[in-house]
């Protein structure tokens, strides 16, 4: 990155600012005619009588000229304002711009940056720098060359009046500004130190809140939090004291600025007007320098606020220049292939010292094809060895070499063929197709452009930013020789069946809810399914796991809302019907709002004896999931005054705030007694038969025995054309399960495990459980088919399972070099190469226990 | 009323009498149903369980696997609660539990007690005092048989 603020904005922008510059000279004189303007119309027009005036040939009497001057001042005010309206756009535009460049090259480089030294940066550091120091450089960016320019050329040209005015008069005009110049920078330069400390302090500051937000579990059990909040306090009293500085010199330096802008004047009037008493001089000439005056100060002002401005914004783009962008960045080298190459490494030595876990002198070589198998403890140095091997670690000494290509870690160049799973893999927030994908991205994304892509490719080409978006299609088909979309989900099931994870993408996709419109494909698969199913019915003993819609009979596992209208909106973003206003009009003209009412005023009674215990905090209703926490008081209130004067003197509001839990109400699910009462039901069932004339809203409602695919409902209940029973839950097999089977057995599995790439893991993959974020980095691993595979400590158990798992590796990638590592002592696992690595160092395996070498496929 | 019925139920089985009714009323809420049919598995020996089951209606027969053959051990119906040592440790299923005609059960899951507890700390030295007891009359059992066992061995 360029040095210094100036370098960085001036190579980036010199274009828009020489446009602002030349737009700014335009504006001069234009803003000079238009106060001249007044002059002549008050001088020229209203006083003289010098009429009929000849202008550039044309005759003007009195009011033709006033009328002819005041056009020409409204066209001045219009051009002038228009002007200025373009400076600021492109100021403002210039500003952006430069704030996108170095925030997005700021993250370039630090995603580049070499681990061992990120490594020692904390997130929140960096995401101080790139959220919000760098933030005020975009604010100033457009200011940095034109401010100068334009006032220092006022400043001149004014200077310049005067003394061809009066030379002796402009000096006396300017004899204080070498004090200021002086005086100033040597202020700023104290201030520049301090923004340097505060920085710093801040940078300190984010560093400790993200370790407090990242150690709260051990901060809460050491019951730590008073130190950290005196830490924090500390931090903050220095911040404090700081700022307290920063603003003491800043004031300080506009005190100066504005005594000695004042005492110019002063000696005017003392000296000056003693001259003019004495006779020495003329007061007219007196009255013209206070005059001049008065318009050089303005310029040198804003000169002298600028650099204060500058030199603040210059010290903070030098902080950060220091940390993150003076560093030169390892250059992007040749990409390496391994297949079918030998990987040779000659005492090698880590950067980690051996105490840490690093490794010391190690020579191995690893066969193109071959499984070795390297047996310790993590810390003896076992993953810092597969670490270099991965291509993540560069050794300190020693060679590697990859076939005749030889050097520190030439791995690193074949990162596209290497893939690493550790036991602690990073899930990223996002689907389960975009994880297991994430190992095959391609350079650039493909497909669609999005419809403003002209725009986004100029502004990028400005900003040094890459115009691809993240929802173009970012997969590299062809790595693996694929030519669509469909055959790579096709490869991720494949494989994400291969590592055990198929129930989970199957019971996964049974749960996505659909826009049919734009999947027609999705749609005609399920009603395919739902007629398969149908068929097998009676096997799968379906009516003992789900319950049916049937349109006479009050539905047990689904809300009042759904038994009333007897159908879910399409859309699963819309309102649901208890925000409907449509929805409880219709309730109305079916008669039945008075009722529901009535069983939402009995639920808030009955929640409130039965509640009326706990704390206001609760966790238990959160498992209830009827009422939010926050509520409770409200609906305390609503009952009580619900008793006071009765039911029908409710308000809307308190009307409307029972409907809503009233419409909750799932029998099976909340249990509350309230919708059992069977002539109660009677009444709900006749209002079904009402509703369905009474209510279509514009957004889409689906009744659920329409015949075809309910938008609103997840793939299963199209599929079973019901709803699975919430209390045969706990039967194994599990209806999920039921159906998997039934639907492999006819072979209409496929669109329920593609929909279930499409499912979100969560963030940091926190909707899976350990095990399965293992599988899935190693789906993820392995779909690329990769020419190394390195698994480090997973896969590594002498259980049936994994055995399957390790034999189902070595067969869909039948050429790659495979590494284990283990801290197993008496590993299962087969291998043509089994390495001790023991204190840093590798040892053979002992003679006295040898090896099970062989492929691991004759093993059974 | 629905929950004052379980709720008495559930005041009915050892592992719960003595706790405050209305906390049993809250208990009973905030558990779910659950329903077996004739034969099918409610829990299944050395499976992870992370509930228990209060027994509403219906019978169940619990079997141990003992060297591979599964022995009838003990048979349950209304009012019994079943798999409730699952509430308090994450160790696997002790006994096969099995469903003998239809079978109602309330569902009480690990995270809801735990939550039940921590809001209503004198029911957590209810169980516990229960917990004891029985571990107690374990213990007593213990004694008897090493001294039978004794006895039988002097005997030989």
């Amino acid at each position: 990155m360029e040095r210094t603020l100036f370098q960085f904005v001036w190579t980036h922008s010199w274009r828009s600012q020489t446009v602002i510059v030349l737009a700014s000279a335009v504006s001069f004189p234009l803003i000079l005619a238009a106060l001249y303007i007044p002059k002549l119309i008050v001088n020229d027009t209203l006083r003289s009588n010098d009429f009929p005036k000849d202008v550039f040939g044309f005759e003007f009497e009195q009011v033709q000229y006033l009328v002819a001057l005041c056009l020409v001042l409204l066209l001045l005010i219009f051009l002038n304002n228009g002007v200025k309206y373009f400076i600021n756009i492109t100021k403002g535009l210039t500003g952006e711009r430069i704030l996108r460049r170095i925030r997005y090259t700021i993250y370039q480089r630090v995603i580049r940056m070499p681990l061992t030294q990120l490594r020692q940066r904390s997130p929140g550091e960096v995401v101080q720098v790139i959220a919000a120091e760098v933030e005020p450089v975009g604010g100033f960016a457009g200011e940095i060359v034109a401010t100068p320019v334009y006032q220092g050329g006022q400043l001149i040209v004014y200077l310049g009046f005067i003394v061809a005015q009066d030379a002796v008069l402009g000096l006396a005009a300017i004899i204080l500004f070498p004090v200021q110049a002086y005086v100033i920078p040597k202020i700023q330069r104290i201030v520049v130190h301090l923004v340097q400390d505060r920085i710093r302090n801040v940078r300190a500051m984010t560093t400790e809140v993200t370790e407090s937000v990242t150690g709260i579990e051990e901060m809460r059990l050491a019951a730590a939090a008073p130190w950290h909040l005196a830490r924090i306090s500390e931090r903050l009293y220095v911040n404090f004291r700081i700022r307290y500085r920063i603003f003491l010199l800043k004031y300080a330096i506009k005190f100066a600025n504005n005594v000695i802008n004042n005492i110019t004047p002063f000696f005017f009037y003392s000296f000056g007007g003693f001259l003019v008493i004495e006779g020495r001089m003329d007061l007219g000439a007196l009255v013209a320098i206070l005059a001049a005056y008065k318009d050089i100060a303005s310029p040198w002002r804003v000169l002298l606020n600028f650099y204060q401005t500058f030199a603040d914004i210059s010290a903070r783009y030098e902080a950060v220049v220091d940390s993150y962008g003076s560093e030169p960045l390892p250059e992007e080298e040749e990409p390496l292939s391994l297949a079918g190459k030998k990987i040779r490494l000659e005492r090698v030595s880590s950067a980690l010292p051996v105490s840490s876990g690093g490794v010391r002198e190690v020579s191995l070589t690893l066969n193109p094809g071959q499984t070795t198998l390297v047996i310790g403890e993590e810390e003896d140095g076992r993953s810092e060895l597969l670490r270099i091997l991965s291509g993540l670690s560069t050794p300190a000494s020693g060679l590697i070499a990859v076939g005749d290509e030889e050097g520190r870690n030439p791995i690193q160049r074949a990162a596209h063929e290497v893939s690493l799973v550790t036991r602690n893999p990073h899930i990223m927030n996002g689907s389960l197709r975009e994880n297991v994908a994430y190992g095959m991205l391609a350079e650039h994304g493909a497909g669609d452009p999005p419809p403003d892509w002209d725009r986004r490719q100029r502004e990028a080409q400005l900003t040094g930013a890459t115009a691809d978006t993240p929802e173009m299609d970012w997969v590299d088909y062809a790595r693996l020789g694929l030519e669509s979309a469909e055959e790579f989900d096709a490869r991720a099931v494949e494989i994400l069946e291969l590592v055990g994870l198929q129930q989970e993408l199957f019971a996964r996709g049974l749960s996505i809810v659909i826009d049919p419109a734009r999947e027609p494909g999705l749609v005609a698969a399920a009603l395919k399914a739902r007629e398969t199913v149908r068929l097998a019915g009676e096997e799968m003993e379906l009516e003992n796991f789900v319950e049916p819609w049937l349109a006479d009979a009050y539905l047990e596992n689904a809300s009042l809302a759904e038994n009333l209208f007897f159908g879910v909106p399409d859309s699963p973003k819309a309102d649901p019907l208890v925000e409907d206003p449509l929805a409880l009009k219709a309730l109305a003209r079916a008669q039945i709002a008075g009722e529901v009412v009535q069983i939402g005023l009995e639920a808030a009674e009955t929640l409130q004896t039965l509640l009326g215990s706990l704390g206001p905090e609760s966790m238990l209703l959160d498992q209830l999931g009827l009422i939010e926490p926050g509520e409770r008081e409200e609906y305390d209130a609503i009952v009580l005054r619900a008793r006071r004067r009765g039911l029908r003197w409710l308000g809307r509001a308190d009307r409307m705030q029972l409907v809503r839990l009233a419409l909750q109400l799932t029998p099976m699910r909340h249990r509350l007694g309230i919708l059992d009462d069977p002539q109660r039901r009677e009444r709900l069932l006749a209002a079904r038969k009402a509703l369905r004339h009474l209510y279509a809203p514009p957004s889409g409602f689906t009744r659920f025995d329409a015949g075809g695919y309910v938008p609103g409902l997840p793939l299963i209940e199209n599929i079973l054309d019901g709803r699975p029973r919430m209390d045969r839950r706990d039967v194994h097999p599990s209806i999920e399960q039921r159906l998997e089977r039934t639907m492999m057995e006819n072979h209409i599995e496929d669109f329920v495990l593609r929909a279930g790439l499409r499912t979100d893991v969560g963030y940091a993959g926190n909707s899976l459980s350990t095990s399965q974020r293992r599988r899935l980095a190693l789906a993820r691993a392995l779909v690329s088919r990769p020419s190394l595979l390195i698994l480090d400590g997973v896969v590594d158990d002498d259980d049936a399972e994994q055995r399957r798992l390790r034999q189902a590796i070595r067969a869909d990638l039948p050429e790659a070099t495979i590494v284990y590592g283990t801290s197993n002592t008496e590993p299962a696992i087969r291998a043509d190469q089994v390495v001790r690595v023991i204190g840093g160092r590798l040892v053979a395996a002992e003679t006295d226990e040898p090896p099970r070498s062989g492929p691991e496929e004759t093993e059974q | 009323m629905k929950l004052s019925r379980e709720a008495e139920i559930l005041a009915a089985s050892p592992l719960f009498r003595g706790v405050d009714r209305a906390q049993l009323k809250l208990l009973a809420l905030i558990a779910e149903a659950r329903t077996f049919h004739d034969g099918e598995v409610m829990m299944a020996q050395g499976q992870e369980g992370d509930a228990a089951y209060v027994i509403l209606s219906g019978c169940a027969e619990v079997l141990v696997k003992i060297g591979g053959r599964e022995t009838l051990v003990a048979e349950l119906d209304g009012n019994d609660i079943v798999g409730e040592m699952a509430l308090l440790t994450e160790s696997p299923r002790t006994a096969t539990v099995r469903a003998r005609g239809t079978v109602e059960v309330l569902r009480i899951g690990r995270d809801a007690l735990l939550r039940m507890l921590q809001e209503f700390p004198g029911m957590a030295l209810e169980l516990l005092r229960v917990m004891t007891q029985r571990l107690e009359r374990t213990t007593q059992e213990l004694a008897r048989t090493r001294s039978e066992l004794e006895r039988l061995k002097a005997e030989e």
